[in-house]
C-alpha cells in the first residue's frame, strides 16, 4: 500500500513519507506527490474546422457540434516509479453527462495552432469524469499512460449533446496532472521479445504492424526504468541463436541487460542446449551453475526490496532426463527448499510457460512446481509463451479461486508477434490479444501495484492492486 | 511459444492442399505492412483442442512424475521398480488418450511415449541398461516434438487436419 498524503502544489513537488497498516502489518512507503499544470490546452471544433481557441479561458466537449478538448502536460524532475497520476479538471458544468478522457498519442500539437483540421488522433479512452458539478474538480485515473517523465497529451471527448467546459489554463483553476511517485522498487515483466533480422517483418529492427515491436516494447522500458526486467522467455525468435541474440534482442532489450533476470524459453533450445541464450545472459542465466554455458539448469531466486523472486526453468522435457518439474525431480526439490528458506512476505515466480491460459498454451508440466508455490504461500507466477496478455484471480493449484492462491499474469506481449484466446478458463480476469507492451510491477512490502504499459501502436490498459497473504 | 512464420517443412505435409496451392506460406501472420490476422484463428484456440489438453492434463502429469521415479530408479535403485511400473501404467493410459481432435497432434502429444513405455518393461524385466537407453530416447523424442506441437498449435485452425 502506498501513501497517504496528497498535497496538491501548482507546479511542485512534495515529499511525503507516511506508513500505513496493511493486514496488519506496518509498512513504511516513501512517496512524493508532484502537481503539474498544462502547458498546452485548447478545444476544436468540427464546424470550424480552421479556428484555433488556444487562448480561451475553457476547454470544452460536446458532441453537437462535435468539441473536443486537448490538454498537454510536461512531466518532469520525478523520481521513483509512478504508483499513480490523476487528471483533474475544474467543471464550470453540472450534469451526469460525463467527459472522457483518452490518450494522445502525438505530443506535438501547440494551443496556438491546434485546429480542428489538424488535430492529433485521439487514441484509447482511459476513463470518465462521471458526473460533473460546476465549480468542482473532475478526477481521472491515467496511471496507465503516465509513468514517468516525458510529454503527455490527453483529448476531453463526449457523445451526449451537452457541452461540458472546464477551466483551461488561462483561468483560475488550470487542469492539472498530480503524479504520485513511491520509492518502491519496480520491475517489469514480458516475454516474447525479438524477431531475428531475417524475419520478414524485421523492418530494421522497427517491426511492422502487428510483428517484431521489441524496440518500442524496449522504449517502454526505458521509460519505466525499473529496477529489475524479468525477461519471460523467448527473448530472441526464432532459435535462439547466439547471432541474433547480438543482432536483434542486443540492441533491443539488451539495453537493460545488467538489470534483466532471464528465464529460458522453448525457442531458446532450437540452439542446442539453449547455448545461444545461455552463453548472452551469463551469470546472470545461471548464478547457481557459474560460468555454465550450455544445457545449465537455468532456475535460480534473488531478492528485490522486500520481495523473494524466484525463476523457474519451465521447459520441463529439455531438463533432467525429459522430467525437469516432475514431482521429485532436482528443480522441485530446490524449488521447496528455496521457498522454505526465504520465508518473506511477498513471492514472486517467474517462468516462460503459464499454467493457466486461455488458450491450449497452458502447461500442466509445471503443476508440481505450482503445487511447491501454493504450499509456500507465493503470490504471484509470472509467465509468457501465449502471446497475449491475461490476468488471473488468485487460485489454487487444481484452479478453483482462493483469497490465499497464486495470482497469474501472462505477459507474452514483448513485441514478436500476436496470438489469441479460445475458450475462456476459470479465474481469468482480464484478456487482451493483439497488443504488445510490458507489465509494470510496483513491489511494496506487503503488496503489488499492476500496470499494462501499452506499445503506443497497440492502445491498452489494466491496472490494480493486490495484497500478499 | 513458436512464431509459425519460421515453421519447418514438417508441418508442411499437415496443411491441407487448399492451402499450399493458394502459393501462400502456410502461417497464421499476414505479409510484412498488413494488419495481422485474427488470431482467434489458431490451433491452439480451437476450443475442441484447449479442451482435449484440459482433459488429459493428469495424464501428462502422470508420464512426467512417473518418469522422474523410473529415471532414478534404473540409475541408481536396482530391485525398485514402483516408479518403472507406474511409467508402464502413464504411459498405458497417456497412449490411450488418443485421438486429439486434430489428426496433426496426435503423433506430438504422445512422441516418445511408446519408448518410455518399452523402457519401462525393461526396467520390470531387469535389463536397467535397455531401461536407460529406452528412457533417454523417449525424453529425447519428447523434447523434439514440443517444436513441432507449438507449431502446429500456431498454425491457422483451418490448415491444420
Amino acid at each position: 500500500m502506498r501513501a497517504l498524503h496528497r498535497v496538491f502544489a501548482g507546479a511542485a513537488t512534495v515529499a511525503a513519507v507516511a506508513a500505513a497498516l496493511v493486514s496488519g502489518t506496518t509498512e513504511q512507503a516513501a512517496a512524493a506527490t508532484s502537481t503539474f499544470t498544462a502547458s498546452d490546452d485548447s478545444y476544436v471544433r468540427q464546424d470550424l474546422p480552421t479556428t484555433n481557441y488556444g487562448t480561451s479561458t475553457s476547454v470544452q466537449a460536446d458532441a453537437s457540434p462535435v468539441t473536443n478538448g486537448y490538454l498537454k502536460f510536461t512531466v518532469s524532475g520525478v523520481s521513483g516509479s509512478v504508483s499513480s497520476a490523476t487528471l483533474r479538471i475544474f467543471s464550470r458544468s453540472t450534469g451526469t453527462t460525463a467527459v472522457k478522457v483518452s490518450t494522445v498519442a502525438d505530443t506535438g500539437w501547440t494551443e496556438g495552432g491546434i485546429t480542428y483540421g489538424n488535430a492529433p488522433a485521439i487514441g484509447a479512452q482511459l476513463g470518465t469524469t462521471g458526473a460533473l458539478t460546476a465549480g468542482a474538480w473532475a478526477s481521472v485515473d491515467v496511471s496507465a499512460k503516465v509513468t514517468g517523465n516525458g510529454t503527455y497529451s490527453f483529448a476531453l471527448t463526449t457523445g451526449t449533446t451537452a457541452a461540458r467546459l472546464f477551466d483551461s489554463r488561462q483561468a483560475a483553476n488550470p487542469p492539472q496532472l498530480v503524479v504520485e511517485t513511491s520509492t518502491d522498487p519496480v520491475v517489469v515483466v514480458g516475454g516474447d521479445v525479438a524477431c531475428a533480422t531475417d524475419d520478414p517483418n524485421y523492418n530494421g529492427g522497427s517491426g511492422t504492424p502487428g510483428y517484431c515491436h521489441m524496440k518500442a516494447t524496449a522504449a517502454l522500458i526505458g521509460q519505466v526504468d525499473p529496477a529489475a526486467v524479468l525477461n519471460l522467455g523467448d527473448s530472441q525468435y526464432n532459435s535462439g541463436s547466439p547471432a541474433a541474440y547480438t543482432a536483434s534482442y542486443g540492441p533491443s532489450w539488451g539495453q537493460y541487460k545488467a538489470r534483466t533476470r532471464p528465464t529460458v524459453g522453448n525457442h531458446d533450445y532450437g540452439t542446442s542446449g539453449a547455448a545461444g541464450y545461455f552463453g548472452y545472459f551469463g551469470n546472470l542465466a545461471t548464478p547457481l551453475q557459474p560460468g555454465c554455458t550450455k544445457a545449465c539448469n537455468g532456475y535460480y531466486s534473488f531478492d528485490v526490496g522486500s520481495w523473494h523472486i524466484v525463476n523457474i526453468n519451465a521447459e520441463c522435457t529439455r531438463i533432467n532426463g525429459g522430467a525437469g518439474c516432475a514431482a521429485g525431480s532436482p528443480q522441485d526439490k530446490w524449488l521447496e527448499a528455496d521457498l522454505a528458506a526465504h520465508p518473506n512476505r511477498c513471492t514472486l515466480v517467474f517462468g516462460h510457460r503459464p499454467r493457466w491460459s486461455s488458450n491450449s498454451f497452458a502447461s500442466p508440466d509445471i503443476a508440481p512446481l505450482v503445487d511447491d508455490m501454493y504450499a509456500a504461500g507465493v503470490d504471484l507466477y509470472v509467465a509468457g509463451h501465449s502471446h497475449a496478455y491475461e490476468r488471473f484471480a488468485p487460485q489454487n493449484p487444481a484452479g478453483q479461486a482462493d483469497a490465499n492462491g497464486i495470482r497469474e499474469f501472462v505477459v507474452g506481449t514483448g513485441g514478436a508477434n500476436f496470438s489469441g484466446f479460445g475458450t475462456v478458463a476459470a479465474n481469468s480476469q482480464i484478456r487482451k490479444s493483439k497488443a504488445f507492451g510490458v507489465a509494470k510491477l510496483t513491489l511494496h512490502a506487503g503488496s503489488y501495484d499492476w500496470s499494462f504499459v501499452a506499445d503506443p501502436s497497440t492502445p491498452y490498459s489494466d491496472s490494480g492492486t493486490g495484497s500478499c497473504h | 511459444m513458436r512464431r509459425s512464420r519460421s515453421r519447418g517443412g514438417a508441418l508442411a505435409g499437415l496443411l491441407l492442399a487448399g492451402v499450399l496451392t493458394a502459393g501462400c506460406a502456410t502461417t497464421a501472420e499476414a505479409a510484412p505492412g498488413t494488419p495481422p490476422g485474427p488470431p482467434s484463428d489458431m490451433v491452439a484456440t480451437n476450443p475442441a483442442v484447449q479442451q482435449w489438453f484440459k482433459r488429459h492434463e493428469p495424464e501428462r502429469m502422470a508420464v512426467n512424475n512417473a518418469l522422474a521415479q523410473a529415471n532414478a530408479q534404473v540409475a541408481a535403485v536396482p530391485g525398485a521398480t514402483a516408479g518403472c511400473s507406474a511409467l508402464q501404467k502413464a504411459a498405458d493410459a497417456m497412449l490411450a488418450a488418443l485421438p486429439t481432435p486434430k489428426k496433426a497432434l496426435d503423433s506430438q502429444v504422445v512422441a516418445g511415449v511408446a519408448e518410455l513405455r518399452t523402457g519401462a518393461q525393461q526396467c520390470l524385466a531387469g535389463d536397467l541398461a535397455g531401461a536407460r537407453t529406452s528412457l533417454a530416447a523417449g525424453a529425447a523424442a519428447r523434447a523434439a516434438a514440443e517444436d513441432e506441437l507449438e507449431e502446429i498449435l500456431e498454425a491457422p485452425n483451418g490448415s491444420v487436419n
